[in-house]
């Protein structure tokens, strides 16, 4: 909360927006510009929720310490969503009538579709954060509510796409994924980016039906047993948390890495290698929204993971951290530019901006508010040679923009 | 004196909630009406377990039950209807209910039947969820509030806190007829039931044949809080219905005071306090909640209105006591 | 034929956490919605004395041993401050407080040990698989499977044949009487409590290496702890064993008959165990 007035003049491109609108500059000096952020911070969400109010809070800091916006300070209202639709629209309609516009929300689609239907009456702007649903950008689209977050067919048509590239030489995969109805978009997407791109190359691929394992189960090994029986040389796995660790450390017994020449996770990146140590599979693909070392560039990427080393003491941040960081600061930014909390004027600035972040330039689609950042994958795995037993080993990216899919801002995609 | 005092504070409760839009926050406004609601659906359970002795933990599937039909009517276009949408989502309970009643309590009650019913609204959330049509995981989101008429008046619900008073109004006309029921023969004969079902059968009373309808009821007012939940909270999802569900009911009735007709009531918005006044103190939700019930049946094991009821028999202390202790003692197994 | 010894396996894991369940049901006459999250701390305990890749099997059981005495101890206060004081109330209270003490052992066990996922390796020795008969068998497999019916055949032991069991049977059956006949009730109910305890601790170390540690590990196994309780009647060690054994060849069959629905056959199976056995295969059992 240090105000360093130098810091501030020198770098504050909110102080010069400021400068041009004086009348509303003097509206709003003194007075906190709030900003709502509802996570998950009870309940099995709880710890993706914690990612969010991190990164939320580091980039508060960061901007208070520039001089926040129009020479206010920012503060950030958190509240918990309590894991449910009711509990994020109790906090939402709590916020809204203490006065507060500008809100960031995520983690659960269910959540935010409870929330999106309000925004309107109480001229809210929103941005949603992380959040991967097609549903929050196509039939539940909402103008005044931007997506920072990556679309399943984006992300993973794009996994798809780059193992082909890479891995032109496997013709047969196979894929696994939790009995959750939802991430059936993900499997789909990376079986339509992986033929796609092999039929380009003129060759085929098949792609079997994924096996299902039970969400939130104890035992995967009939699963894993017949995924090795399915005799394919690639493998796709999509299971979230303790459930894809509890699935990796099953199957080393039964030698996953040696029955499969490729092994690629959805999303899970560095909380399997963090949890299993030295007994992290010899080689895992991994998607991840952010990762600072594939943003060597990046100043603003580097301050973040600098100041979530010094918060966490954790020198692998989860991709939640840069995201939720880059919403907080899209809302900023456009508060600075528009300098005006109305969501008539900050959904157009918001539109057209495109302010430096953790993750790169922060763009939204005009038509269906949907974002196209980079695209980051890393692979990782054992590593004797390191104490933590781990190391990554190579880091892909693609553009983003390539694999989004068709707007259909209003209605269903298909 | 007990009486009055406790009716007193009952009107004052009521005009405070009806007039609560006027000036609190609307985050508060809606969790009041969450509550109210919930609170009814307490009120249920509570028909079943306070008067005829069965404890159900799958009563969150028939509140899910009553919401999903609801949601899937208004999405279809039936907003016109609201009053048949009510009573078509209440009889989708109560025949559900009736139907896991017929085949279930004959064959099994107490924790047998707690855990038949909690497979069976797992079996409902799991499928709920798997079915693309109701939406899956997601549920239906962007649901309705519709027009209300009567004769010729027409209400919009979905304009300001018009579908609040609804909600006050629907749950107060639950609340009387709960009351009714649990006040007039039928629930003195459920009474009756509970105490001694040997004695109460050689009596003549037909217990199974009671049992059931109790069964059936208490499924109907459930579906029917969860179907004026689904326009209030404006989607549905399948977690509605999931086990936290199922046990607010209970936490709620245990609260309360599962002797008092208000107990669950009491215990509900009791809850709800203790969560709002609560909301800042992220991440240690549970250690709160958890010491705060906790206390609650170690110091109260008869609930807040048992306590208050033993309480106004302390300070009138007048012979009246018996009477008192003896309302106070009811949930102790017989 | 791989998905009946898994089946097996899956069975014995449950057995081991239902084993508790089911005793502390005999004694007290509750469900304890608390057990899951004393399993969940039995396991972080486990984990803190093993480290990440515990260095022998003898290691791991021996901190699944420290670990069951700590929720043991732990399951004593709980029975001392809580459970004792309203034991004479009804039994849904007793519920609602078992219910209360898993949301604080949850709470606290997110303070100590954090959200992040803990993962514990099997040790060397049962880390790698076994071929029986042209069939590979993980050999963590076959530790589970003898841990479950080595820890069944002690408490079978422990209450059908030693004197403690003809105690322990004499306080459940009538507390009155026993003290009548001068046993020390509250002292025996307070050692079969901390007993049942115990086993939900040691179930969590030795399961260790099988899950991954999350706050929300307690209610992987809770539910289908319950299912075997009750499908084995209740306070029943004898029919709780068979159950979970059921329990876990449904569940195989679930993979291999029913892939697209994977974990549903359980609820089904239950469902209909309740209508056609409602007491439960054994029977209920005040041990």
């Amino acid at each position: 909360m240090r105000l360093n007035r130098r810091h501030f003049l020198a770098t504050s491109a909110a102080g010069l927006g400021a400068l041009a609108m004086p009348g509303i500059l003097r509206a709003q000096q003194g007075e906190a510009v709030r900003i709502g952020l509802i996570t998950t911070l009870s309940g099995p969400g709880q710890l993706y929720g914690n990612y969010i109010k991190d990164g939320s809070e580091i980039a508060v800091e960061r901007l208070n310490a520039a001089g926040g916006v129009n020479g206010a300070k920012i503060e950030l209202v958190v509240r918990d969503d309590k894991n449910s639709p009711e509990g994020a629209v109790t906090a939402f309609r709590e916020l809204t009538g203490n006065g507060i516009k500008l809100f960031a929300q995520g983690t659960f689609t269910a959540n935010l579709l409870g929330t999106l239907p309000l925004l309107e009456d109480a001229d809210v702007t929103m941005v949603m954060v992380g959040a991967s649903a097609l549903a929050l950008t196509h039939e539940a689209y909402n103008p005044r509510a931007f997506r920072l977050g990556f679309s399943s067919p984006m992300c993973f048509g794009g996994y798809g796409n780059l193992m082909a590239q890479k891995h032109p030489e496997i013709e047969k995969w196979a894929m696994l994924r939790s009995d959750v109805t939802a991430l059936a978009d993900i499997t789909n997407a990376f079986s339509n980016g992986l033929k796609a791109e092999t039929e380009k190359a003129g060759r085929k691929v098949e792609v079997l039906d994924p096996v299902l394992v039970p969400y939130g189960g104890a035992d995967f090994r009939n699963q894993i047993s017949n995924i090795i029986g399915s005799g394919a040389p690639g493998l796709f796995n999509v299971l979230q948390g303790a459930d894809a660790i509890s699935y990796y450390k099953q199957a080393r017994t039964f030698s996953l890495d040696e029955k499969f020449k490729v092994l690629c996770d959805s999303a899970n990146e560095f909380a399997i290698a963090k949890a299993m140590g030295a007994n992290t599979p010899a080689s895992l693909w991994s998607w991840t929204g952010w990762y600072p070392a594939a943003n060597k560039d990046n100043a603003v990427s580097d301050e973040v993971h600098k100041a979530y080393i010094k918060l966490r003491g954790d020198e692998y941040p989860n991709w939640y951290i840069g995201v939720s960081h880059d919403s907080i600061l899209t809302i900023a930014n456009a508060v600075a530019k528009a300098g005006s909390l109305d969501a008539a004027k900050l959904v157009p600035t918001i539109e057209t901006e495109t302010p430096q972040g953790a993750l790169g330039k922060i763009h939204f689609r005009k038509e269906d508010h949907a974002f196209a950042g980079d695209l980051t994958y890393i692979r990782f795995g054992r590593d004797d040679k390191n104490a933590n037993g781990w190391s990554v080993f190579e880091t892909a990216q693609l553009p983003g923009a390539e694999f989004l899919e068709r707007a259909t801002p209003g209605s269903k995609l298909n | 004196m007990n009486r009055t005092l406790s009716g007193l504070l009952l009107i004052f409760a009521g005009a405070a909630l009806v007039l609560l839009p006027l000036w609190a926050n609307s985050g508060l406004v809606f969790l009041a009406g969450t509550t109210m609601v919930v609170g009814v659906f307490a009120l249920s359970w509570n028909l079943l377990f306070g008067y005829a002795g069965l404890a159900s933990f799958g009563s969150g599937g028939l509140f899910s039950i009553g919401a999903y039909t609801m949601a899937v009517m208004l999405r279809g276009g039936f907003e016109g209807q609201f009053l048949l949408l009510i009573a078509l989502s209440t009889l989708a309970g109560g025949a559900v209910a009736l139907a896991i009643g017929i085949v279930a309590l004959r064959r099994s009650t107490g924790i047998f039947l707690a855990i038949l019913t909690l497979a069976l609204a797992e079996l409902l959330r799991i499928t709920l969820a798997k079915i693309h049509w109701v939406g899956a995981e997601d549920g239906i989101p962007n649901i309705v509030r519709p027009n209300f008429s009567i004769g010729l008046a027409t209400v919009d619900l979905g304009r300001g806190n018009h579908y609040y008073w609804f909600l006050c109004i629907a749950c107060a006309l639950l609340v009387a007829l709960s009351w009714w029921i649990a006040h007039g023969r039928f629930g003195r004969t459920l009474r009756t039931i509970r105490l001694d079902i040997e004695r109460a059968a050689f009596m003549g009373v037909d217990t199974h044949r009671y049992r059931l309808v109790a069964f059936t009821i208490s499924g109907a007012i459930a579906a029917c809080a969860g179907a004026l939940f689904a326009p209030w909270a404006q989607i549905v999802t399948p977690d509605i219905g999931n086990m936290m569900r199922s046990t607010q009911p209970i936490l709620f009735t245990l609260l309360g005071g599962a002797s008092s007709f208000w107990g669950p009531m009491i215990g509900a918005f009791l809850f709800s306090a203790i969560e709002f006044s609560t909301r800042t103190l992220v991440g240690i939700q549970e250690i709160i909640t958890g010491s705060i019930l906790l206390g609650v049946v170690l110091l109260f094991p008869t609930g807040v209105a048992g306590a208050w009821n033993a309480l106004i028999a302390r300070l009138t202390a007048r012979p009246r006591r018996d009477e008192a202790t003896s309302a106070a003692l009811q949930p102790v197994k017989e | 034929m791989f998905t009946l010894v898994n089946g097996l396996t899956t069975g014995m894991a449950v057995f081991l956490v239902a084993a508790g369940l089911t005793l502390v049901f005999g004694i007290m006459r509750i469900l304890n919605f608390a057990h899951g999250a004393f399993f969940m701390i039995g396991a972080y305990v486990a984990s803190t004395l093993v480290g990440s890749a515990p260095r022998s099997v003898l290691a791991l059981v021996a901190a699944a041993v420290v670990a069951a005495l700590v929720v043991g101890v732990l399951g004593i206060v709980v029975q001392r401050f809580v459970l004792r004081r309203i034991q004479h109330v009804d039994e849904h209270y007793m519920l609602i407080a078992t219910f209360a003490v898993m949301l604080v052992c949850v709470g606290f066990v997110k303070l100590i040990w954090g959200l992040e996922f803990l993962s514990v390796d099997p040790p060397p020795g049962i880390d790698t698989g076994v071929e029986i008969f042209s069939l590979f068998v993980p050999s963590f497999s076959l530790f589970i499977i003898s841990s479950g019916v080595v820890v069944f055949l002690v408490l079978d032991f422990v209450i059908h044949r030693a004197w403690t069991g003809k105690m322990i049977t004499a306080i459940a059956r009538d507390g009155w009487m026993a003290e009548l006949l001068g046993i020390n009730v509250p002292a025996g109910i307070m050692a079969a409590v901390g007993g049942s305890f115990a086993l939900a601790g040691l179930a969590g170390g030795l399961l260790l290496p099988n899950q991954t540690l999350s706050p929300a590990l307690g209610d992987t196994f809770l539910l289908l702890a319950f299912i075997t309780v009750v499908i084995g009647g209740l306070g029943n060690v004898r029919g709780a064993f068979i159950a979970a054994i059921l329990l876990g060849l449904i569940d195989g069959l679930n993979t291999m008959l029913l892939p697209a629905y994977p974990g549903v056959a359980v609820y089904v199976g239950m469902v209909a165990f309740l209508l056609l056995w409602p007491n439960g295969i054994l029977g209920e059992s005040r041990l």
